[in-house]
């Protein structure tokens, strides 16, 4: 499905409540990650600050991956004269069309880019939604041959140049125009000169000002006299076509630059093999990786892991009971099949042992942290009898936790701290010992508690009131406070 | 401030890019060989980042190819940092507003006349960070001040919210475009009275100009963190436009001839836009939203060229707020100030109530200065119908008044300030 959008600066944009430099038209249902993503592309650099000088339209072919789906994204990006409020405006117009629809414009996207009556040059409507199924039509090359180059370069022969780049696969092809030259009309002319299986894997961009990440630029056309035709002249990277000087020289021989010059194209498309039958194959644009040479050694070690896993083979089969005849003599090692039986046996046994003891002491644990409210409940060592213990605020009852840690020792020990349970004030808290035991008569020993009073060890008073019935522990949210 | 070493650097550095805080010892270098290109972050056409292990005898990194290394980069977004900010503290301030209200041009403007009065009153120098850089807003500077066609219309084209103000940045599969940072180096001159204190007492201040329509309620993409400089920034200069206020054009109607105030002018609400930023502030800096902003707020009365005269007659924005002092430094009339701010307070309160309301409700300090950049009214070409200026025409008033009233609030000692009653100068300026 293709998906575009048309951005500008306006009173009203297509989402509630922009305005200035917004979306004012989108194809409905566009993923809001590429909507995103094309509104980043719009970017367009004003000349002459207002001045009546050249204002170039800068379109371009791009492939660019949004959410594991690759886009091949046609731009249209110009100047727009002024905006409401009085300012400098531009219009970016995107097609961003999925792998599946390119076989519906075999000729490339050059083709596409020169329908001008599909891209929008100024918005003077309301923001709207555009219909799903709108395509530019494939517009052919006007001129014989490469009249453009021919025109803007005194040698048509420079397009081939463009071509062979694609070819070979090297690097971008940075072409300096002056201002005032159809730049698309080069690059359509150009692309006649590629196979029709690579022209879909072609970017350009017809007014070049910044590479962006994530997407490669092969073609760039920069104007005559720009921030980027200086700094082009000055450090010079890949292949420079410049009116004024050029960094590689025409090969006369060369199939495409004679192609270029000739006006020939139909013979170097030919000879492609895809194009010879007149089919059109869009290149997958995630090539299959190939795959790096196998060194001897890498081959060595591959044929002795491949040996050793047939020998292992050979032993798994071994395991089914041979023919009679076959039967090798008996060997004083005791048959694998019974040991690894009694291997897994064992392991079976140990595991339900292990899963046993851990149960058990999850029960424990969960009981010891049941019965404490705020101390450990079981007196270490002690066998029997046992004491249990837990410490509660002396005015309120409620479980305390801050609590000294040598009485928290003493009280395990047994041993009595501090007798103040008499007067109980904000900072005391009492230790309820309860004595368990195994004996027999543990059930008449049960209700013997004991209790002891401790100093809190928290510097804020406990505000508590006399306990009483009503008044239970959990009303409390936290020390030294009362709800 | 806490430095480390012998060299002078700050003990952590905030990117002025994607506002990562690090320590020096995490810095990328960028490598300078021709070979060394491409980098994960910032694609194959940029010079490779990399963390250095060989240093020659001046401190810069060596490349692998044996090349001597000059700049420096984030290891976060790998994007260049200007050396100035490892060594000088960097104050960050951000300028919002809704779009048209003036931000670009105020920006090149304040620089214009930072460069101009710095020097001369307050014995300071201020100098590009990193020219390349700001490469943008000295273009902006030249189209207005050093215009070869003085006498013909020019403009500022209007800010985008994409391209060449704004750097992507590659994570992964996805792609951020962070915004273009201006850094500037503010030291005492020699003839500075504390130039004992050149190293304390120096500043990188740290700008940027983003589109009005980031500021706008969802204006911020989740791949354009444009704005999330409002979170460092130590102030907020936002510029309220009053010839985008319908009651201001209102009153001003036909009392003046300014095109903004006319047919081409428009209305829009402003108030939305600082409610917008101050909801930001306080999500992405963690505060509570009852909180309020302790850092200062100046509201900047754009345009006061425009209604000044209709509101007040001539006299707005033309009063000399920097005055001599004892010394042989000029210092930031304060008493003059509060009281203009307090006018303006006065005008706010009767004609954009909700602006106030908005202004107050969010900041603990605010104060209200009437600027204008270009100090008179653009002309509207017939032929485009675009508004330009004639640079011969441009004479901006109090311009640079809200940023050095910003660092005289935020920063001790570079900007000194006298009260209007007692003409006594006070270095002891509130640091927030």
């Amino acid at each position: 499905m293709s998906y575009e959008i048309v951005y500008t600066s306006a009173r009203r944009g297509l989402r509630h409540g922009s305005r200035g430099f917004c979306t004012v038209a989108a194809t409905s249902g566009i993923p809001r990650v590429l909507h995103e993503k094309l509104e980043s592309l719009s970017g367009y650099r004003h000349r002459g600050s207002g001045k009546p000088q050249y204002s170039p339209v800068a379109c371009s072919h791009m492939i660019v991956p949004v959410l594991a789906t690759q886009y091949h994204v046609l731009s249209r990006v110009a100047d727009a004269g002024s905006d409401f409020s009085g300012r400098t405006n531009k219009i970016a117009h995107h097609l961003a069309l999925a792998h599946d629809e390119l076989q519906g414009a075999p000729q490339g996207p050059a083709s596409l880019l020169a329908d001008s009556g599909f891209w929008f040059e100024t918005w003077n409507r309301k923001p709207e939604s555009l219909p799903e199924d709108r395509m530019p039509s494939e517009t052919p090359v006007t001129s014989s041959g490469c009249e453009s180059w021919a025109h803007v370069l005194g040698d048509a022969g420079w397009a081939g140049l463009l071509a062979r780049s694609i070819e070979n696969g090297v690097g971008p092809v940075w072409v300096v125009t002056p201002p005032e030259t159809d730049t698309l009309a080069m690059v359509h002319e150009a692309m006649q000169l590629v196979r029709i299986a690579d022209r879909w894997s072609v970017c350009f961009n017809t007014c070049f000002t910044r590479a962006h990440t994530g997407s490669r630029c092969h073609w760039r056309f920069v104007l005559e006299g720009s921030e980027e035709a200086r700094r082009l002249r000055a450090r010079p990277t890949g292949i420079m076509i410049d009116s004024a000087r050029t960094s590689h020289d025409l090969v006369d021989d060369d199939p495409f630059v004679r192609a270029a010059r000739s006006g020939q194209t139909s013979t170097l498309v030919s000879s492609a093999p895809v194009a010879a039958d007149d089919q059109f194959e869009i290149p997958n644009p995630r090539p299959t990786r190939r795959r790096r040479p196998v060194t001897r050694s890498q081959l060595r070690r591959r044929r002795a892991g491949a040996r050793s896993r047939q020998a292992r083979l050979a032993t798994t089969r071994r395991r089914k009971p041979p023919i009679e005849s076959e039967r090798q003599p008996p060997v004083a090692r005791p048959e694998p099949s019974e040991t690894s039986g009694r291997r897994e046996q064992i392991r079976v046994r140990t595991a339900v042992i292990i899963i046993i003891v851990a149960a058990i002491v999850a029960c424990l644990w969960l009981w010891r942290s049941g019965r404490t409210d705020a101390a450990p409940g079981i007196v270490p060592g002690a066998s029997s009898p046992r004491w249990t213990f837990r410490f509660v605020h002396a005015s309120c009852c409620r479980p305390a936790s801050a609590v000294k840690d040598s009485d928290v020792r003493m009280a395990r020990s047994g041993r009595i701290v501090q007798d103040t349970a008499d007067q109980p004030d904000s900072q005391t808290v009492w230790l309820v010992r309860k004595k368990m035991s195994h004996e027999p008569d543990a059930r008449a020993r049960e209700n013997n508690t004991e209790t002891q009073s401790l100093a809190c060890a928290s510097n804020e008073p406990c505000s508590f009131e006399r306990p009483t019935i009503q008044q239970t522990p959990h009303r409390h949210i936290g020390h030294g406070r009362s709800s | 401030m806490v430095t480390s070493g012998n060299y002078g650097l700050l003990s952590r550095i905030t990117c002025p890019h994607c506002w990562h805080s690090f320590p020096p010892a995490e810095t990328l270098w960028v490598s300078s060989h021709p070979a060394l290109y491409g980098d994960a972050r910032l694609g194959p056409e940029v010079q490779r980042r990399f963390l250095p292990t060989r240093f020659d005898a001046g401190g810069n990194a060596v490349d692998s190819r044996g090349s001597i290394c000059n700049d420096v980069a984030c290891p976060r977004c790998h994007l260049v940092i200007p050396r100035a900010m490892f060594e000088m503290p960097t104050l960050f301030y951000s300028i919002l507003g809704s779009p048209g209200s003036g931000k670009s041009h105020l920006l090149a403007c304040t620089t214009w006349q930072l460069r101009q009065t710095l020097g001369t009153a307050f014995k300071l120098s201020i100098s590009d960070a990193d020219p390349d850089a700001n490469r943008m807003l000295n273009q902006f500077e030249e189209e207005l001040f050093f215009n070869d066609a003085p006498h013909e219309l020019t403009v500022l084209p209007k800010t985008e919210k994409e391209g060449e103000l704004y750097q992507p940045v590659q994570y992964g599969d996805q792609t951020m475009w962070y915004p273009r940072a201006f850094v500037f180096c503010v030291q005492p001159l020699s003839d500075h009275p504390r130039i004992a204190e050149r190293q304390r007492l120096s500043r990188a201040i740290c700008l940027y100009d983003n589109a009005g329509e980031h500021f706008m309620p969802g204006g911020e993409s989740s791949i354009s963190p444009a704005t999330h400089h409002l979170t460092v920034s130590r102030g907020l200069i936002f510029l309220f436009d009053p010839t985008q206020h319908s009651r201001f054009r209102e009153a001003c109607q036909g009392r003046t001839a300014d095109p903004q105030l006319g047919s081409a002018g428009w209305s829009h609400r402003q108030d939305q836009i600082l409610l917008e930023a101050a909801n930001r502030i306080r999500t992405q800096a963690g505060m509570a939203q009852n909180q309020k902003y302790t850092r200062p707020l100046i509201i900047a009365m754009t345009k006061c060229d425009a209604w000044g005269p209709a509101l007040f007659g001539d006299e707005v924005g033309t009063q000399t707020l920097i005055r001599p002092t004892g010394t042989a430094r000029f210092a930031l009339d304060r008493g003059q100030l509060e009281e203009v701010s307090g006018q303006m307070r006065t005008v706010m309160s009767r004609f954009a109530p909700e602006m106030l309301n908005a202004a107050e409700g969010f900041a603990d300090n605010v104060s209200y200065i009437p600027v204008s950049a270009l100090g008179r009214s653009p002309t509207l070409q017939q032929r485009t119908g675009i508004l330009g200026i004639r640079p011969a025409d441009i004479a901006p008033r109090w311009i640079e008044i809200p940023l050095l009233y910003l660092v005289h609030l935020t920063s001790r000692g570079l900007i000194p300030s006298i009260n209007n009653s007692h003409r006594q100068e006070d270095n002891s300026s509130q640091a927030t």
